[in-house]
């Protein structure tokens, strides 16, 4: 039986489309290892039969997984002392494998849903739900051909995925290898989109100088010839990218104000604090943002509805669901909510744009909303801190891999052969993803104004920048990824 | 201005800056330095020498000194780029001279200096490579090559004027001291630092806290060095300080070398038996005290309703039996053992190298493995991780490098610079083969490995240390200088439990013991 239309599984499904969003945010199971899955699959196109792994690595306390004694029996010829092997030795391995190859818990007892800690292209797992369709998103970004080709992150990331005798991959060797390594390999050819398939705005743009940047740079700085750092660094860079697109695409596609990113060096400054938390609050509203003008523009495409309160009235009372009960549960809360937005909203469209993401949020996305998948991804990532559920209130605290991540993004050649000095760097941090480090106080004061922070932040935020600035500054060189001289100025250069 | 008052106002005043002297006064502070005669001889040959440091590093000054020997002979000479906004004349005149193979002396502080390379880098590739040539090699760690480049840098930052062999400390405070006495009218307590601190013991006394401050291998310019000992003289002409004499004003001024100098107090200094003695005034009464009886005890009775007075009274007394008392040095012995034990790095790196680097070797181990007592071989331990929020559970290890791949060394002056004062400040351990793949073991870092080897936690350490091993052992990875370790064995450490369990990989299968 087919399935009957549904208003707004439809309206979502057109949101996350690649002409609008182009991924799916909605889910709290989405890992950087599903990201990693995503991403390096479209690279290499290519997936593996993993399936004898997958038995190693599933701890023998999880419903269905194998014993070990039976991981002696199959896998006996790869044992060397067959089927004589202390089985306390195979348990201990199997324990490790799993801290090893699924830190991150997405390895379960269920083979298809499972993704790894993968240092290989051998662990490349097919399509599993948690990705998202972010692999594509990125992917799609890399392979956009300016002036002529594609992004050389994707040719940096298969070389990487090549490498097969890391000390990590080397481990799985015998199981991949057993019996055969040729039957286990699923070739799919690398998908590049054409030209016309790819949405292309500034926030992509920036995106995609990053990845350039990056790789460019880690060929620069020699951190190339090591495939785990290029993975590591590509998928923290692909991470960092989804969370800087769903904040950022308001700004980009609508030319609504860029939100700046208070970036906290962790002094314990309540003003640099609060207006981070602010910033980031106001990132999560942004996503928010993002979804009412998109569904704005939707509506505005429909000749059956003009920007009158009863066309939008009729428009809801017109709205199908999928059953009764969802007719039932949304229609009114639909009309409640439009009926409280026409109050304060001059376009009757742009309040029931409003109503449509609310419900979107409340019915759709009841697991996880996008502005949520902000935060996740962002502590997943480095980004954001306090992790841990139990710091509800959220801020931006670079972790260190992140802060050399970005840097790199955004260092062009002459940076890293000569060095920066650390004022101009903060101003390219400023203008490549508004984060502000605090070395120009007034230029990010005024940000932070015109975003509505600084008049809600208690302290003295202008003097505490330039502290904030210094502390950012202290990090870098505790990297090893600067100079301080007498004069106080920092050079960063890297190592 | 009197000789007092020309010293006096040399902490942390304009006059530590050279630019604000006139000849005679240059005159009455000039210490020869060896760098003088190294440059001197250097632009005769036609060198374009970068004098480069930081503020009050003496680059002006040296210039001045120098001014007579390498007058009239048509060299390019800048004694302030600092002052410049813009380079384009005197990268002109650099290029210029770099051309015509004339000589030349810059004078330039470390950031404009970094700046005016830019310039070059843009007017000049040839240069700018000579440039950089010349900053990687005036410091070596090989056996120097005696030639020079047509471009010399000399960085003060480089140069430590605490040095052994220079004894330049004493000789500036014999110098301040002449100079004093020779004014007409001294003041009581002036007279009394200078009287006390030209005596051979307390002044020996006074040169020993300044080479422990020296240990902490830090960079002092030369304006630290006037600045401390114009205050350790003339502290007491001052509002704030009236009155307080020498012993006192070493651990009260604010200045690099007196905040280094503070750390060694000897407040901080407790044998009971004589804190007893001091405070009670019992034996140390009566003799041994080089410029007499202290006349002010805790013990007083003008202290008992004033604590604070008398404890104040304590330390100052005791400041005072170290410099000015026969047994003070028995206080001594009494500073902090990882004191001497860093001494003994630098020491022992020339001595018994080998030994060292087994040391340091073991400590990188346990950076990782704590359990590990291996001195033979350093492990590259790798970890993968692609959620930032959680910390990686376990580290692998197959390959090693064998600790007769690796050297330790310390840094020294290249060949042609060999005379400048200099002072190692840290190790090198490096590739035999490839140099370029390199751990710099700074003071602190030596500190810290000394620790951990002695059974410190590894854990409770910062990140950074791990993190600059991690990056080391990589590139020793990554540049194909490791090798697999025996009988295919792979180490897997729990970095939770502390624990190792190692797989060994031969022919495809696993194995869990190291023989078959």
């Amino acid at each position: 039986m087919a399935t009957k239309y549904d208003y707004l599984a439809s309206l979502s499904k057109e949101l996350l489309d690649a002409k609008y969003l182009g991924f799916t945010p909605t889910s709290n199971s989405t890992k950087p290892p599903h990201i990693a899955n995503g991403l390096f699959r479209e690279c290499v196109g290519e997936y593996w039969d993993t399936e004898m792994i997958h038995k190693w690595i599933v701890s023998e306390q999880k419903d269905n997984a194998t014993p070990s004694e039976e991981i002696v029996s199959e896998f006996k010829s790869i044992l060397s002392r067959k089927d004589l092997e202390n089985i306390n030795n195979i348990k201990k391995l199997r324990f490790l494998f799993n801290e090893i190859f699924n830190p991150d818990n997405t390895v379960y007892p269920k083979y298809d849903f499972s993704s790894y800690n993968i240092t290989t292209h051998w662990l490349i797992h097919s399509s599993v739900a948690p990705e998202g369709k972010i692999g594509r998103f990125i992917f799609e970004i890399l392979s956009k051909l300016i002036d002529g080709k594609r992004s050389p992150a994707i040719e940096l990331i298969n070389n990487a995925l090549k490498e097969e005798d890391d000390d990590i991959s080397h481990l799985i060797r015998p199981i991949l290898a057993f019996p055969s390594l040729d039957t286990k390999k699923h070739d799919n050819e690398v998908r590049f989109p054409s030209e016309e398939e790819i949405s292309w705005d500034k926030c992509k743009q920036t995106i995609r100088t990053g990845f350039d940047n990056l790789a460019r740079n880690l060929e620069l700085v020699g951190e190339s010839k090591n495939s785990l750092t290029v993975l590591e660094r590509m998928v923290n860079y692909a991470c960092f990218s989804t969370y800087y697109y769903l904040v950022q695409s308001d700004a980009a596609i609508y030319n609504k104000t860029r939100i700046p990113m208070v970036f906290d060096a962790g002094l314990e400054l309540e003003s640099i604090k609060k207006s981070s938390e602010k910033s980031f609050s106001l990132a999560k509203n942004a996503v928010e943002d993002f979804f009412i003008d998109s569904i704005e523009q939707i509506l505005t495409q429909e000749e059956r509805l003009k920007n009158t309160v009863p066309d939008c009235q009729r428009f809801i009372n017109d709205m199908c669901f999928s059953t009764n009960e969802r007719e039932e549960e949304i229609k009114p809360s639909i009309q409640s909510f439009f009926q409280s937005f026409i109050q304060d909203d001059k376009s009757p469209v742009h309040a029931l744009a409003r109503a449509l993401q609310l419900v979107l949020y409340t019915f759709e996305y009841k697991n996880n909303s996008p502005s949520d998948f902000c935060r996740v991804l962002g502590v997943r990532c480095g980004l954001v801190a306090p992790k841990g559920n139990r710091a509800k209130v959220k801020r931006y605290l670079f972790d260190s891999f992140i802060l050399e991540t970005l840097t790199l993004s955004i260092m062009s050649e002459e940076d890293i052969q000569i060095g920066i000095e650390f004022k101009e760097l903060g101003e390219k941090f400023t203008d490549f993803y508004n984060i502000l480090l605090g070395t120009d106080a007034h230029k990010e004061y005024s940000i932070l104004q015109e975003s509505n922070i600084s008049q809600s932040t208690p302290g003295d935020l202008r003097g505490d920048l330039t502290i904030n600035a210094q502390s950012i500054a202290e990090m870098y060189l505790s990297l090893g990824l600067g100079h301080k001289y007498a004069d106080g100025v920092t050079i960063i250069k890297w190592r | 201005m009197s000789n007092v008052n020309f010293i006096k106002k040399l902490y942390n005043g304009k006059n530590c800056y050279s630019d604000h002297m006139n000849r005679d006064q240059l005159e009455l502070l000039h210490i020869h330095s060896a760098v003088e005669d190294i440059i001197v001889n250097l632009v005769h040959k036609n060198k374009i020498i970068f004098l480069t440091g930081n503020p009050g590093d003496g680059k002006t000054f040296i210039i001045r000194a120098i001014e007579e020997s390498i007058k009239g002979e048509g060299f390019y000479i800048e004694t302030d780029v600092n002052k410049v906004e813009k380079y384009e004349t005197i990268v002109a005149s650099i290029v210029d001279c770099f051309e015509k193979n004339k000589g030349a002396i810059i004078a330039v502080n470390e950031y404009p200096f970094y700046k005016l390379q830019r310039e070059i880098h843009s007017a000049s590739q040839i240069l700018y490579d000579q440039i950089q040539l010349a900053k990687n090699t005036c410091i070596t760690y090989d056996i120097s090559d005696k030639r020079t480049g047509d471009i010399i840098i000399i960085d003060l930052n480089e140069r430590n004027l605490l040095d052994d062999k220079s004894n330049i400390p004493e000789q500036i405070l014999d110098k301040m001291c002449s100079l004093i006495i020779q004014d007409s009218y001294i003041d009581r307590n002036v007279e009394y630092n200078v009287k006390a601190l030209s005596d051979t013991f307390v002044k020996s006394q006074f040169l020993t806290l300044v080479k422990l401050a020296m240990y902490r291998y830090e960079h002092y310019a030369i304006r630290d060095i006037l600045g401390a000992f114009s205050f350790i003289l003339t502290a007491c002409l001052s509002d704030e300080y009236k009155g307080l004499r020498y012993y006192d004003a070493i651990f009260e001024g604010d200045n690099p070398l007196l905040n280094a100098i503070k750390q060694f107090d000897p407040k901080y200094l407790s044998k009971l038996s004589l804190d007893e003695e001091l405070w009670n005034a019992s034996s140390y009464n009566d003799s041994g005290w080089k410029f007499g009886i202290p006349d002010d005890w805790p013990s007083l009775l003008k202290y008992n309703d004033d604590p604070d007075g008398a404890l104040n009274c304590f330390i100052s007394l005791k400041r005072r039996f170290y410099f000015e008392h026969k047994d003070g040095s028995e206080l001594l012995q009494l500073q902090p053992k990882e004191i001497s034990e860093c001494i003994n790095f630098f020491v022992n790196c020339r001595k018994d190298q080998r030994a060292l680097k087994q040391k340091i070797i073991r400590a990188l181990n346990k950076l990782f493995q704590p359990s590990s007592d291996d001195k033979k071989a350093l492990y590259i331990w790798t970890t993968h991780r692609y959620d930032m929020s959680k910390d990686p559970l376990v580290s692998i290890s197959k390959k090693s490098i064998g600790y007769e791949d690796l050297e330790l060394l310390l840094p020294q002056p290249s060949d042609w610079l060999k005379d400048m004062e200099y002072i190692p400040n840290h190790l090198l351990l490096r590739s035999s083969t490839n140099h370029s793949v390199s751990l710099v073991l700074d003071v602190d870092f030596l500190r810290t490995l000394d620790a951990v080897d002695n059974g410190y936690p590894p854990a409770l350490l910062s990140p950074e240390y791990e993190q600059k091993v991690a990056r080391f052992l990589q590139q020793l990875d990554d540049n194909g200088l490791t090798e697999e370790n025996d009988s295919g064995e792979v180490m897997i450490a729990s970095r939770t439990r502390g624990d190792v369990f190692s797989v060994y990989i031969r022919d495809n299968k696993y194995s869990f013991e190291e023989d078959e």
